[in-house]
């Protein structure tokens, strides 16, 4: 069972990464353009004899990489996505998971001027889970809200982030204010192959909630109909994290 | 080369925009940098040069700015800088009357020489909007009765039929002419036909 929701999480992956492609390669483009940029300047002044000093040449090496790690980390983490690996669990920060996954929709945020929030906790939290998979139910649920000002255009276009910890659990939750979900179609929005998108397949909430109820939380979604749609996330905390008091940062 | 002209590089992403810094100062343009639309019109105030003009930006997009530049007249050229495969923001800043544009990561030869390009052309749009300018500051020292002689002098008319159409004695036409062409700073009627058909296009040259 954990080994087929594995499975089905992976393939979703792929095909939500498949959407993706065009942004995420302006993403590693990016950094490309900048690094060119100025190996080519330096070259050139090099070329013509220009003495750089040891100190802007230091400060363009640096420079260079910045870029190449920034690149090397998209990478990374699409790579991370790619893999085929096994559910596993492990101890992780939430709050720097969720920073993670906005690097993945950057770019789409900034297509449609979309301003994303994260509220942090006042305490660390950490939770113990499949961090792919975690990030896999982030994206999902934040490229909704995306396609959803895709589809409603409004002035002012926001997305919050919140995580809130709560005795044992912790909830997250990503609220837009585009166009809310009509109360009929609520309880078909995880039901598979149930979409309102032509493109969409209708897996992405399914196989969120099939990932968060193996983590043994739960996820909801309220809305009013018209302004605004919350989609939440329960997870429980780890044991030996409720013992401690919460670190204030 | 191009001492007074300024390469301005309107761009929200940091280190894109000081690498682009970087490669156009080592070709000895001289820039200035701003991290948004918003930033580059507070502080643009006519400069000759041209735009290196990023088109995604959060905030004022890039195409909102060239807007704006075109509603308040101003005569910078534009250069626009897409991601790769922005086909549909190319066309529209295109259309927007951008000089052209440039896909990232671009070859530096082609961007230095369109840059160096565009500033050649531009020294000639700024001489002639300066010269406009400053036809239309002597333009607004005529009086009413200066600018209606002025007018038809440009049209062809000779003195008798001014005086006729205004009612004032030929002696009079003669008196205003002479100040319209001493106003005007020009030497024969073929100037003053010149500074007129200047003053009357508004667009770029």
């Amino acid at each position: 069972m954990r080994e087929r929701q594995a499975e089905l999480a992976h393939a979703t992956r792929l095909m939500t990464l498949g959407e993706m492609a065009s942004g995420l390669a302006h993403e590693i483009n990016q950094p490309l353009a900048t690094t060119l940029n100025y190996a080519r300047g330096t070259l050139r002044q090099l070329d013509q004899g220009q003495n750089l000093g040891v100190e802007k040449l230091r400060r363009v090496m640096n420079a260079i990489i910045k870029q190449a790690q920034r690149a090397a980390d998209i990478i990374k983490r699409l790579r991370s996505m790619v893999k085929k690996a096994p559910y596993q669990r492990c101890r992780f920060q939430l709050e720097s998971l969720c920073r993670d996954v906005v690097g993945f929709v950057q770019r789409e945020l900034t297509e449609l001027t979309i301003e994303l929030e994260i509220k942090g906790c006042r305490s660390v939290v950490e939770i113990e889970a499949d961090p792919i998979q975690i990030e896999q139910v982030l994206i999902n649920l934040l490229r909704n809200s995306i396609d959803a000002y895709r589809e409603q255009q409004r002035p002012q276009k926001r997305i919050i982030l919140e995580l809130i910890r709560e005795a044992a659990t912790v909830i997250i939750r990503v609220t837009d204010f585009a166009k809310g979900v009509a109360a009929e179609k609520i309880p078909c929005l995880f039901e598979p192959y149930y979409t309102s998108k032509q493109a969409g397949l209708g897996l992405g909430l399914s196989i969120s909630r099939t990932i968060i109820e193996a983590h043994g939380g739960q996820i909801t979604v309220a809305s009013d109909g018209n302004s605004y749609t919350t989609f939440e996330i329960q997870l429980p905390l780890p044991e030996s994290a409720l013992d401690k008091e919460p670190l204030v940062e | 080369m191009n001492n007074r002209q300024t390469v301005f590089i309107v761009d929200d992403d940091i280190d894109f925009r000081e690498s682009l810094g970087w490669l156009l100062e080592s070709a000895g343009f001289f820039c200035r940098q701003f991290d948004s639309g918003e930033a580059f019109l507070r502080r643009y105030a006519g400069e000759p040069g041209c735009l290196l003009l990023d088109i995604r930006m959060s905030g004022m997009s890039g195409l909102a700015l060239q807007q704006e530049l075109k509603k308040r007249d101003w005569a910078l050229e534009v250069i626009v800088i897409t991601g790769h495969g922005d086909v549909a923001m190319a066309v529209q800043a295109m259309k927007n009357e951008a000089v052209d544009f440039i896909e990232k990561p671009f070859d530096d030869e082609t961007l230095l020489k369109l840059v160096a390009e565009t500033l050649q052309r531009s020294e000639k749009v700024f001489a002639w909007q300066q010269e406009q300018r400053h036809i239309r500051q002597r333009w607004d020292t005529l009086s009413k009765r200066e600018k209606q002689v002025a007018e038809l002098v440009v049209k062809g008319a000779a003195n008798r039929d001014i005086a006729e159409q205004l009612s004032i004695s030929i002696k009079t036409v003669e008196i205003h002419r002479s100040r319209v062409m001493s106003k005007m700073q020009v030497k024969n009627l073929a100037k003053l036909i010149e500074a007129a058909s200047i003053l009357s296009s508004h667009s770029r040259g």
